[in-house]
């Protein structure tokens, strides 16, 4: 019962988001600020971890695959798919989940803890329109762009990791990555993305804005964000990939 | 330095994003960055493997790749996009688009055979596609023919083997036998081995040290040893020519005593007719008589001759 209320508590404040979506002015300001955080300096997190997602995945295919049954070029294709379709998004959603996601409900249950959610109701700010849609707005726009950086970085790590480990020379993982690349996992990849970006954002942004309880509550919000943005990052990922793939 | 502002920074970040998506886009489809990639078409009835990224080689070295492929139901067969990304190839007009079959990891490519026209095709044209038999089609076309093959051998092998059971289960006794006696055998030689084995070793040592020698005196009289080979092949020469005169000599030898035989020529009277034999003995006899009459009574015959005409 208590989750359907939540869901239905998260459900109403995504309505009320909706419903004030136009009130462009009132988050304007916020919308940018939002954008700085969880796009621009989220790039240093993304790059690493994409770097090292392919470099790890580099390795390990290639120390599976250390027969000659296989060509070598066949790691430039696991690598890049793999980077491509699934981990730069995946991975990626869950380092942002706890970079981001831990934020934003902190800062939402501490200013709701503290009232301060209260004191814009009662000067006539809409709240939600104030605070929920720029970060959710953000995390749409931005999951993408990080996206993007951690899926070409991830690549470029695998490439270099092969390289210098001697595994096989960039020009064979690349013919590799090439045969079995399909613009249309990139497509996906992106799509994921965004819908990571609205599931991390949004669920943090209802735990951390119905945060009760004072410093325990808000710290009881964050894990709780993290924990669930983690869990309907993957949950969302097998939806999408049955839908989709 | 001026701080940027949040607009400029998102701005940077997304145009970034945009750019290295491109760039890695274009990286990963094998076409240049800032120019319109070289496309051309084949078609073929089966691409037998093709895969999307395949190579397209010419002259044995990869020129571009397998864009697309779609089937074409109104004609039955498959159009394939080929992404040239070299920027110097000129391609002539009526060169084709050699398929060729998987090889054993399973990498089907196309190689564009140039055929010898002078005018050159233009980017966007469409090159005849054609086939090359590979292995794997050599060897399913003869997959029948080989299996049956492998079927009747297999047979064979299985009767072979149960003859040798049978004989195993006949023979028992006797192939015991005989490895008990391979077994005695061989003990009986390793123990003269044993026995003999400084005796043996000192036949070694010696015929090392014989070759030794011998290895020494060559080196030594290499120029002597070399005279004498030559001499040897001069004799050797010179007995043939005496073994050719010698056949010669024999034959004409043979041909006398072939006429001889045949009483042909004075000897071959001579040997064959014994009447001179008979005239010669009665000629004897009768000088003999001469002879003894002569000493018996000389004036008998010498009275006739003055004694000046006999001496």
């Amino acid at each position: 019962m208590e989750a359907i209320k939540q869901f239905g508590q998260y459900s109403l404040l995504l309505f009320q988001a909706l419903r004030s979506i136009t009130e462009f002015s009132t988050y304007r300001k916020n919308l940018f600020s939002e954008f700085i955080k969880i796009g621009y300096e989220s790039i240093p997190i993304m790059l690493l971890t994409g770097f090292f997602t392919g470099a790890v995945l580099t390795l390990q295919t290639a120390y599976q695959l250390d027969t000659d049954l296989f060509p070598k070029t066949i790691v430039g294709s696991i690598v890049a798919q793999s980077i491509v379709i699934e981990l730069a998004a995946v991975i990626g959603a869950l380092v942002l989940a706890g970079k981001v996601g831990a934020r934003i409900s902190t800062e939402l249950g501490t200013m709701r803890v503290s009232e301060q959610i209260d004191a814009l109701e009662s000067m006539g700010f809409n709240s939600v329109t104030f605070l929920v849609i720029p970060r959710v707005l953000s995390g749409i726009f931005m999951f993408p762009v990080l996206y993007v950086f951690a899926a070409v970085t991830g690549v470029l790590g695998g490439v270099i990791i092969g390289a210098v480990d001697g595994i096989l020379p960039s020009a064979e993982f690349m013919i590799g990555a090439r045969s079995f690349f399909n613009p249309e996992a990139a497509v996906f990849g992106i799509l994921k993305s965004l819908v990571f970006g609205f599931v991390i954002t949004s669920i943090s942004c209802f735990k951390g804005y119905f945060a009760f309880g004072g410093a325990e509550g808000v710290g009881n919000a964050t894990t709780q964000a993290t924990v669930l943005s983690c869990m309907y990052v993957i949950l969302a990922d097998f939806v999408l990939a049955a839908i989709l793939l | 330095m001026k701080k940027l502002s949040n607009e400029v920074k998102i701005g940077l970040v997304v145009l970034t994003a945009i750019l290295i998506g491109y760039l890695g886009y274009r990286i990963m489809k094998d076409e240049p960055f800032f120019s319109s990639p070289k496309i051309l078409y084949t078609s073929y009835d089966n691409v037998g493997k093709l895969i999307k990224g395949g190579n397209v080689y010419l002259n044995g070295f990869v020129v571009g790749s397998v864009d697309k492929m779609t089937y074409m139901p109104e004609v039955d067969s498959i159009s394939v996009r080929l992404v040239i990304k070299e920027e110097m190839i000129r391609i002539p007009v009526g060169s084709k688009a050699l398929l060729v079959p998987p090889d054993v990891l399973g990498n089907s490519s196309i190689n564009i055979i140039k055929s010898s026209n002078q005018r050159m095709i233009n980017w966007g044209d469409h090159l005849e596609g054609t086939r090359k038999t590979g292995l794997m089609d050599t060897f399913s076309d003869k997959g029948t023919a080989i299996a049956d093959s492998v079927t009747t051998t297999l047979t064979l092998v299985n009767k072979l083997l149960r003859s040798a059971k049978d004989l195993e289960s006949e023979k028992k006794g006797e192939i015991g036998e005989t490895i008990s006696n391979l077994k005695q055998t061989s003990e009986v030689v390793k123990e003269l081995f044993e026995r003999r084995k400084l005796e043996v070793d000192s036949i070694i040592v010696d015929a090392r040290h014989t070759l030794k020698n011998m290895s020494a005196i060559s080196d030594s009289s290499k120029d002597e040893l070399v005279s004498f080979i030559d001499n040897l092949e001069a004799f050797s020469q010179d007995l043939e020519v005496l073994s050719e005169e010698l056949k010669e000599t024999t034959t004409s030898l043979n041909s006398i005593l072939s006429k001889i035989d045949t009483g042909e020529g004075t000897l071959g009277k001579m040997v064959n007719d014994p009447s001179l034999y008979n005239n010669l003995d009665s000629l004897t006899v009768n000088f003999n008589e001469l002879i003894k009459g002569i000493e018996k009574d000389p004036r008998r015959y010498l009275k006739h001759m003055r004694l000046v005409e006999v001496f």
